[in-house]
Order: structure tokens, then sequence, then C-alpha cells
């Protein structure tokens, strides 16, 4: 007998702090996912890459420099118009602790007759555009290549390489990567024939963008010509022959205060922008999205200060934020935006949208991540800084040890790594996985591309990796209340009058069938309500709106004037019927739905110009209708505080109260809604409006179909807690108060629910609970649209379903997967702080409990 | 339910042949002779018995009247044919074994057991005059003419002003005059107020358990009613406490009537002006209660207050 006394427990016992431990452990293992977003970034120790420096020409400057994502190879192009390849930072770290290979250079592609005398380097640099003294433009491809070999093929002297080890060989980085298998990396250049743009005149800006039809370049002349060429590529299905269209379009730059030619052009991403920088700082943006009218959009100044000048000007990945750096070292992010009245062209207007401060010298160099919205800044005195443009965080700091200004800076395309020049080749580490998080940019309005001002938005994947992600979780918290809000304002008064019913007037017998048959609801599975409500509920509720906001008032209408009616019989007849007035309550609510569909239509034509959903748009009609939703139930609670009132002086008459009672309710009922009618029209009056804030464009998945099914979810959770702790009051405190006169009414509303209010208030906290974690329904009808809006009948994505949406697309260990898991832990903390509340107000309610 | 009452039933034979062996011989004192076997046997049986009425009590004026009152709980019956008329301005106890019908009766005065499943009643009560039971009888305004007091004390979990005013409440008084004045003399009634005078606005939970007894009952007299039920409002006390009790029924005697049911033979003769006994559900023996206790016209009576069985 003790044996099986210990045995259970212990039991007990390891099952209590085994659920303690589960539950830790999913606390930790989150935090342990999340954390990693928070970590701030790293950058190495700047240090060179072996003895390049030795191999260009003592006047060969560096103009573009690239490290390809295995970083064994780097490549750049000098002043010398060549193009060079140099084993990078893979291969040179470790050539650097073997003494192998050095500096040396791998080889080297002069594609140009004549040196260009302009080039861009695109962001994704993969290909660059040159453009020349004879009015030429020509596009350079560089790809790097990686090619295996057998053992066998290799030469013997090479044999004797370990595995892993880095070596040159036959000018190319090669690694044995196993015992029998060796990796040759190269980088290989193509460059495309030259187009002619320009009739004599040199080109001396140039920049180029890949659409989605194709390259479109854009172009400077020494004339101060600027021409777009639209390049569309079309393959013949017949012949399999690709044929290229070119379309071009020009307009003289003749600036305002024209100080000769722009040193630099930028080409938008999409190709239907382009800018022309000068170097004080004046730009002039063309709209050219019609190539046959190109059209100047504006004039802006990008300068920071009047006493400095622009050094360096880029764009970062996508193409649609301009980064301006000064001589005074300022740098700040440009984008467009639409333009508030259309005063553009193009209706967009360009602006400084973030400023990332001044740095210690003038800005010698950009570098753009090629993944994310990161930049890299060189100063004059050698600092680098690593910046996230979206949340504008200064992510790393660091400086070359030789303190030479940095004149290349670029970051390899999987940020893992940056090649500068200064002189000599340049390489560090950089450790930057999540450059886009931190607590501002999750929790805070940020101000996204494109965007008019700082917006809280979430928006994690699209189509392209040039698009900018929008990790705001505000949306989703939001998402969250608003489907908990509005299923709990369906739910919970459900909820409490079905317990109340229940336990206060119900007979036993009738209880017994009707709590189990409720309780059954909760076993519902959630997706076969969300289905439900998406695919059945959804469109139906879309053709009778009306109806439904009638129900709202009907329903309650005639039920109270079924009771009111039903005081008129005969004391007999209502004591013989007893028993039936569940039915016949239900015959009430039947009655009130069928006079809504009456009523809908109705209210329809009289307050909603015939047509809600077009009242809804916001364009038609008064707003008086939409008030109503709001002064209606105010001025039936005003009157039912006043009625109560007037009660006390009835009581003095003598006589048929039945009749009274009736003729009062019918007079209240007419007095609220001549007020609500009288306060919604002053309100609409007085030029307020509710659409755009409550109520809005209709949806056909929105909060009010959540809200209603949802509600559905919530009720036998709320009603059997709820219930129990009604049933829990000792029935002598209910016999004292019907003895000393009280109506059962009186008895639930002063003495039942008072006493049961903390195990009522715990019903609705777990219902709140359950709301809050609910994701199959508010996955399946709420549109998962995360927009900011309190409006009912629009939709809204929660954390929950946000979730279950995307977790199975997120990247392993990505921001977005992350973000995620910080999510769930958002959800998580939200819940367990409802149920500890939920848990300690029941303990004081147990405690209260015992006293009685 | 049907196997309770079989048993209860069972019981009652058995106790009932105890008194007949225990007491065989009638007593000489008593005027009207029937065994007391006779009658119990009777209502053992589920016959009619006629009630032993005292004299007394035809000089009375009736606050309540009781008129061949039946009482079913489902199938079985509770009460037979309970007759008799609660004198105004009395006290007036009800003793009898447990499960006799003591606290049905009392709770069928102010229909409270309507409240129970499958009631069914028969025969009427009239409260000065009026019936209780007329299809007419509007029974919320019926029990604010009575107040009641119940075995185990069940203040409301609100102040102790709260519940001496709650009649007042439900009434929709709102006067703060009224109410401090009805508190002050319900209380001072219930011989309460010295003790709660300073803490009216504390939680009546905090009161010993005599003193929440006192608080029932000064919220029962709160409403000024007509006639005060009280469901053996001491067994639950200790002894001071019911001796508090029990003198608070002394001061309310005259203003009040009032009906106790109480299963303390001492506390019937005590406190009360007239003694009903009831067994099976029958009314046996009802007069005064020094004639009840001294001299019971039925063997029966003086076999229960006598302490011989029950």
């Amino acid at each position: 007998m003790r044996f099986f006394d210990s045995l259970a427990r212990n039991l007990i016992r390891v099952g209590g702090i085994g659920t303690i431990v589960a539950v830790s452990t999913v606390f930790v293992f989150l935090v342990w996912v999340v954390a990693p977003l928070f970590r701030s970034a790293g950058l190495g120790e700047l240090r060179p890459i072996g003895t390049a420096a030795t191999q260009l020409a003592a006047d060969e400057r560096v103009i573009a420099a690239s490290e390809d994502d295995t970083l064994t190879t780097v490549w750049a192009y000098t002043s010398s118009a060549r193009f060079v390849v140099l084993p990078g930072g893979a291969s040179s770290g470790r050539g650097a602790s073997s003494g192998q290979p050095g500096g040396e250079l791998l080889g080297e592609f002069r594609p140009f007759p004549t040196a260009p005398t302009a080039y861009a380097f695109p962001v994704r640099s993969t290909q660059a555009v040159f453009g020349f003294a004879d009015g030429t433009t020509r596009l350079v491809r560089a790809a790097a290549s990686t090619e295996y070999r057998n053992a066998a093929s290799m030469p013997r002297n090479v044999m004797q390489r370990s595995v892993g080890e880095t070596f040159i060989f036959e000018g190319r980085v090669a690694r044995r990567v196993s015992a029998d298998q060796f990796e040759l990396h190269t980088v290989q250049f193509v460059a495309d024939e030259p187009i002619q743009v320009s009739e004599g005149a040199a080109i001396v800006a140039v920049d180029a963008s890949e659409t989605p039809t194709g390259p479109v370049e854009a172009s400077v002349d020494a004339d101060g010509i600027l021409r777009v060429t639209r390049l569309t590529k079309s393959r013949n299905l017949l012949t399999g022959m690709e044929r290229v269209e070119t379309e071009t379009g020009q307009i003289a730059l003749r600036p305002s205060h024209s100080r000769g030619l722009p040193r630099w052009l930028l080409l938008h991403g999409g190709g239907n922008s382009a800018i022309a920088v000068w170097e004080d700082g004046r730009a002039v943006r063309v709209d050219v999205s019609d190539l046959e009218s190109l059209k100047v959009a504006e004039e802006v100044d990008l300068s920071a200060d009047a006493a400095a000048h622009l050094t360096q000007v880029a764009w970062l990945n996508g193409k649609n934020t301009l980064i301006v750096g000064d001589s005074n070292g300022n740098v700040k992010a440009w984008f467009r935006v639409p333009a508030p009245s259309m005063s553009t062209a193009d209706g967009m207007h360009f602006l400084p949208a973030h400023n990332l401060g001044r740095g210690p010298a003038s800005v010698t160099a950009l570098g753009s991540s090629a993944r994310t919205r990161s930049m890299a800044v060189g100063y004059g005195d050698g600092t680098l800084r690593l910046f996230n443009i979206t949340s504008g965080n200064l992510l790393a700091e660091g400086r070359n040890a030789s303190s030479r200004p940095l004149s290349i800076v670029s970051l390899a395309p999987n940020d893992d790594s940056l090649v500068a020049w200064d002189g000599e080749f340049v390489i560090a580490a950089v450790d930057a996985p999540h450059p886009e998080a931190s607590l501002g940019a999750l929790l805070r309005p940020v101000w996204y591309e494109g965007y008019r001002s700082p917006e809280h938005s979430w928006q994690s994947s699209s189509g392209t990796d040039e698009f900018e992600p929008k990790l705001g979780l505000w949306p989703l918290v939001f998402g969250t209340i608003k489907a908990t809000f509005y299923s709990m304002l369906f739910g919970v008064p459900i909820a409490l009058m079905a317990a109340i019913y229940t336990s206060e007037f119900l007979r036993p017998e009738v209880k017994s069938v009707v709590k189990p048959a409720i309780e059954l609801m909760a076993s519902l599975p959630s997706v076969v309500l969300g289905f439900l409500a998406a695919l059945v509920f959804a469109p139906v509720v879309e053709g009778i709106v009306p109806q439904i906001l009638a129900a709202l008032v009907t329903v309650p209408f005639v039920l109270l004037l079924c009771a009111h009616l039903w005081q008129l019989f005969p004391q007999g007849l209502r004591s013989g019927m007893q028993g039936r007035r569940f039915v016949l309550s239900g015959v009430a609510i039947v009655l009130g739905l069928g006079a809504a569909m009456v009523v809908g239509p109705l209210l329809e034509r009289w307050l909603f110009i015939g047509d809600v959903k077009l009242w809804l748009d916001g364009k038609a009609g008064e707003a008086t209708g939409g008030w109503l939703l709001l002064t209606l139930p105010a001025s039936v609670l005003a009157s039912v505080v006043i009625g109560g009132r007037a009660e006390r002086f009835e009581r003095l008459l003598p006589g048929a109260t039945g009749v009274q009672a009736l003729l009062r309710f019918l007079l209240l009922s007419l007095v609220s809604v001549a007020a609500a009618l009288l306060v919604a029209e002053g309100l609409s009056l007085a030029g307020l409006d509710l659409r755009g804030s409550l109520l809005g464009t209709y949806i056909q998945r929105n909060a009010l179909i959540v809200g209603f099914v949802m509600g559905f979810a919530v009720v036998p959770i709320i009603y059997t807690i709820a219930e129990d702790a009604l049933s829990s009051i000792p029935e002598n405190l209910r016999a004292g108060s019907l003895a000393l006169g009280a109506t059962p009414w009186q008895t639930a509303v002063r003495i039942v629910v008072p006493t049961a209010m903390s195990g009522l208030f715990s019903a609705i906290m777990v219902g709140l609970g359950r709301a809050v974690g609910e994701t199959m329904v508010v996955l399946m009808a709420a549109g998962n649209t995360p927009v900011l809006q309190w409006n009912v009948f629009n939709g809204f994505r929660t954390l929950s379903a946000n979730i279950a949406v995307e977790l199975p697309e997120a990247v392993r260990n990505s921001t977005h997967y992350r973000t995620l898991f910080l999510a769930a832990l958002t959800l998580f903390v939200m819940t367990f702080f409802l149920n500890t509340a939920a848990e300690l107000i029941r303990i004081r309610f147990r405690k209260r409990a015992y006293q009685l | 339910m049907a196997t309770a009452h079989a048993n209860m039933l069972s019981n009652g034979r058995g106790m009932m042949s105890d008194a007949a062996t225990g007491k065989t011989s009638a007593d000489a004192a008593v005027p009207a002779s029937r065994s007391a076997a006779d009658s119990l046997a009777a209502a053992a049986r589920g016959e009619r018995v006629a009630t032993e009425t005292h004299l007394a009590l035809a000089a009375e004026e009736a606050a309540v009247e009781i008129d061949d009152f039946c009482l079913w709980y489902g199938a079985s019956q509770a009460l037979y044919d309970v007759s008799m008329v609660i004198p105004r301005g009395k006290v007036t106890a009800l003793i009898g074994p447990s499960g006799c019908g003591k606290s049905t009766l009392l709770r069928s005065v102010n229909r409270l057991n309507d409240l129970v499943e499958g009631v069914r009643i028969s025969g009427d009560m009239k409260l000065s005059g009026a019936s209780i039971y007329d299809s007419s009888i509007d029974v919320i305004e019926l029990r604010k003419r009575m107040g009641m007091v119940f075995q185990k004390p069940n203040p409301f979990p609100m102040s102790i002003y709260e519940n001496v005013v709650y009649p007042l409440r439900i009434d929709g008084e709102r006067d703060r005059r009224v109410l401090d004045e009805v508190c002050e003399r319900s209380l001072r009634g219930a011989a309460l107020w010295d003790e709660a005078k300073d803490r009216l606005t504390t939680s009546a939970l905090g009161l010993s358990g005599g003193q929440q007894q006192r608080l029932c009952i000064a919220r029962a007299i709160a409403a000024d009613p007509e006639v005060l039920l009280m469901d053996e409002p001491c067994s639950a006390l200790d002894p001071i406490a019911t001796g508090r009790i029990e003198d608070l029924i002394e001061e309310l005697k005259g203003e009040y009537t009032i009906l106790i049911v109480t299963h303390n033979m001492q506390q019937a003769s005590r406190t009360s002006d007239f003694t009903a006994f009831m067994y099976l559900g029958s009314l046996i023996e009802y007069g005064g209660t020094y004639e009840m206790f001294s001299r019971p016209h039925l063997k029966a009576t003086e076999a229960y207050v006598s302490g011989r069985f029950g």
C-alpha cells in the first residue's frame, strides 16, 4: 500500500514538474530562436589581400570591385580599362596562413579598344555598362564560374594538396573538395555589342536597369542630351531566333541652375524614372515611362548643406532608394513617394526619408548590399560604417588600419564579406545576418520605400530579392486584438446571458440537456468553423448586410415585446405554460429574425442610399445611418436607466401593471429610437462620420464574420466556466433573496452574479485566451490582410494566422523566420499573461467562495 | 426520493412500535384519550389524521390560516391535510421528528416551495384572509409581506448596511434617509446595532455566526413584514448565540407574528406561545405551549415532548 502511495506521489510529481519544464522549454526555445535577431552585427578587421597592389600599375586606380558568393575570387575594374581577377577572401585567408597563394592576378580582360568615358556598376553587379567617346554604350557581364574536375585529370603535382586546401591552378582558384575531386573557380566576362545611342557626342554618364521586359539603358552625352533606350527581346517561337528591338527617347537636360554636365546618371529599377545629379547637389528627375515624350518630373536639391558638395551617389538594392554622400560626411537616403496633389509630371515626389547622420570625414565610397537594404559607407579617414537603411540603424563600424581612405567598398552577395580598395585590396569579414531587425523597426512605424510617411506595415516577402521586407509586428498584434475584441463583443454577452439563464431560470431537466449540448459545441474543430465561415457564412452575410444590422435591433426588441405581451396573459395560463417558456423565447427570436428580414431593406433604402456597400465605401450618403449603430445602444441604455427610476413611482399606482409595463416599454422604445436618430442626425450634420474609422468599405471576409464565428468557438468555454461559477453559489443565498420578495431576475443580478463575479471574470479571461490564440477561424475567415483599421467590415491578420501562413515558406534562420518566432513569442506572452491573470482571479474567487 | 420516503415510513413504524411498547397504559391526566399508537400509526399508513387542536386557539386572531393543506414532492406526499391557525402577534413553534414536514410547511407559507421541481399542492393558506395560493396572487408581493430566517445564516456577500436594506433596494428605494433609518431600526430590532453600527460598510461575511444570524433577522424585518418565518434559526449556533436569538424572539413577539421551526424542545417551550406537533406530514396536536408540554391531549405528543422518541 505504501508502495503505491509513494509511486502515485512520485508519478504526480514527475508529471507536474514535467509540465512546467515542457512549458519553460517552449519559452526558452522561442527566445533562443528569436535572440539572434537582436544580436549586434560584427565587422571583422580590415586586412589586405596578399600583395595585389603590386600587380597593378603604379597609377592604376580601382574603379569597381566585387567578390563572388563563395568568396574565392574578386574581380575589379581599373582605370586602365581592364578587368582583373584575383583570389578572394576565402582563398587568400587560407593562403595567408600557408604562405599561399599570394595576391597574384589570375587573369585580366580588356574588352574595349578605347577607354570608356562613363561607366556604371548596378547594384546586383553581374553586369556593368560603359559609355564611350564615340557615343556608343556597351554592356559587360561578369559571371563567377565553377568547374569540378576529377583527380584523375589533374597533374601529379597537385595531388599532394590536402583536402580543403586552396591554391592557384592554371590561373584559377582551385580547392580540393575531396580525395578525388577539385573545384576550379574563376570569373568570366562577356561584352555585348556596342549600341550607338548618340551621334558623335561622347557619353558622360550612363546607367542601366534590368526590368521584366528587358534591359533599359540611360545615358547623357556631352551635349547634355538624356537618352533612354529600352531593349525588348523577343524570341520567334517557330525559328527560335532572338530579336532585339530598341526603342529610344531623348530630352535635353536644361536645369534652371545648370553648371555644366551632370556627374551621375541614375536610372530607377523599374526603368521609369532617371535622375541626373550634379556635384553641387542639384538633380533633375526625368519621367521616362513614356519614351516618346520624356518629361522633367522635378528638380531637387540633394545636398545636405550648402558648404558641401556631393562625393558619392549610389542606388540601394532595388534601385529605388538613392544614397547620397557629401564632402562633409553626411549620408542621406532619398526615394520617391506619391506626391500629395499630383504636382509633378509622374505624380511622385523625391524625398530625403532617412538621415544616416554625419560621418567623421567626407564620404569616399558607397557599397550596397545585393540582398538587404544595407549599405557600407567608406569615409575619408579610413572609417567604414555599415548601415541598414530601412531601420536607419548603424550596424557596425570599423577602421582601416592604414587610415587611408577607402575609395571602393563592395559587399559580397551574401553580406558575409566586403572588399575595399585603399591603394591595395582590403577585405573584412561581415557578420550581419539580420540587419533589418531591431526593436524599433519591429514595433515602431518605419518609413519604407515609396511610403508617404513612416508606417506600421507587415509584408514579409515578395517575388523578387530586391523587395524591401516590411516586418512591423504591430499590424499583427492589432489584428489579434481586433479579432479578440469583436469576437468577445459578440461571444461574451451571449455566453454570460446563456449561463445566467441556464443556472437561474432553466428547469433542471432542461438544463441537464442544454449544458452538455453547448459544451459539445466546444468540440467542433475550429477548422470546420472557419471553413463554414469563409465559404458559407461570409457569402451569405455579404448579401444581407442590412438585414444583419437590423437583426441587432429587432431580435432584442421582439423578444422584449413578447415578454411584455406574455405578462398580459392571465396568471393561471402563464403558470401552466411556465415549462414552455424556453420554446416560446425561441419562437420570439425567430419572429425577430423575420422582422429583420422585413426591416433591413427598408433601413437600407432609408438610411443607406439603397445600397449599404456603396454607402460604406464612403463616397455617398449621409453619416446618420452609421452613427445609429452607436447612438441606438447608448440611448437604449439611457432609457433603461431612466425607465428603472420611473418604475418606483409606478408602484404607487395600483392596477393593470402588465398593460402599463407594455405601454412604458413601447414608449421607451420610441423615445430611444427618436433620441438616437436625433443625436445621429446631429453628429452627421456636425460633419462627423464613422466611415473611415469604425466603418468602411465592405470586404467579404471581415471582422464581423470572424466575430460571429469565433464568438461561436468562444461561447462554449465562457459558458461552461461561467455556469459552473454561478451554480456554485450556495442555494441558501438564492432562497434568502427570494424569501425577501426579490424576483428571480433581481436575485440573479443583485446576489448571484456579483457573488460569482470573479468566476465570471475568469471565464471571460479564459475565453479571451482562446480568442487570442485561435488560428483556423481567423486564417480562413479574416481575409489575412495586415491592415490597421478598426473597420468592422474589413479583414485583418492575426499573429497566429500569420505564423500558420508564413512559417512553411520562411527560409530557416532568416530574419523572416526569426521574426515569425518573435510573433509566436509575443503570442505566448500574451496568452500566458491572460491565463495567469485568469488563474489569479480564480484563486481569489475560490477563497471568497469558501467563506460562504 | 421514493425510496427515501419508504425508509422514512419504515423508520416511523419502528419508532411507533417503540413508543407502543414503552408506554402501554394511557396516562389518566390526558383529557381526550386517544392512544399514541392510534394517531401515529394512522399517520404512518398515510391516512388522514384528525388534528387535536386545543380550544385556546379559538380565541386568537388569525394571521395565517392553513386549510386542508396537502403537498406532494413528485409522487410522494409530504404534507397531509394540515389545518391550523397561526395567531397574530404570537410565537408559534413547529416541532416534530426529522422529516415530519415542519420545514416544508414553513416554506409553503411564503411559497418558497414553488421553486422545487415537481411540487404539487392542494388546499389553501390565507394571509390576513387573502388566499396565498390563488392563481391571481403575485408571489413576489406575497413574499414581501413575510420575512424568513434560515437554518444556516445566509448574509449576502455585501456590506452589513446593504444586507439590511436589501428588501428596500429591490423595491427601488434610493432615498438615503429612508434607507439609513430602516437600517438602524432593523439592526436595533435585531439587537445588532451596538455591535455593527461602526462597521456598517464592512462585509457581512466578517461577522460571527450568531451576529450573522441576527443580521439575517434584521434583514427579514427591514421590510416590516406581517409574518416572520424562522427555520431552525439556532441550529447552527453555539449556546450563547442561541440564547441571544431566543431573547430577540422574545422581544419581537407582539410586533410580529412568528412561526418558528425547531428541533429543540426546550427552545420551543421557552420561546413560543403555541406549539404544533407534526409527525410524518400530519399535524398531530396543536395548542398552547404550556399545555402541549405539560398536559398534551395525545399520548403521542407526550411521548415526543418527553423525549421518548424522535
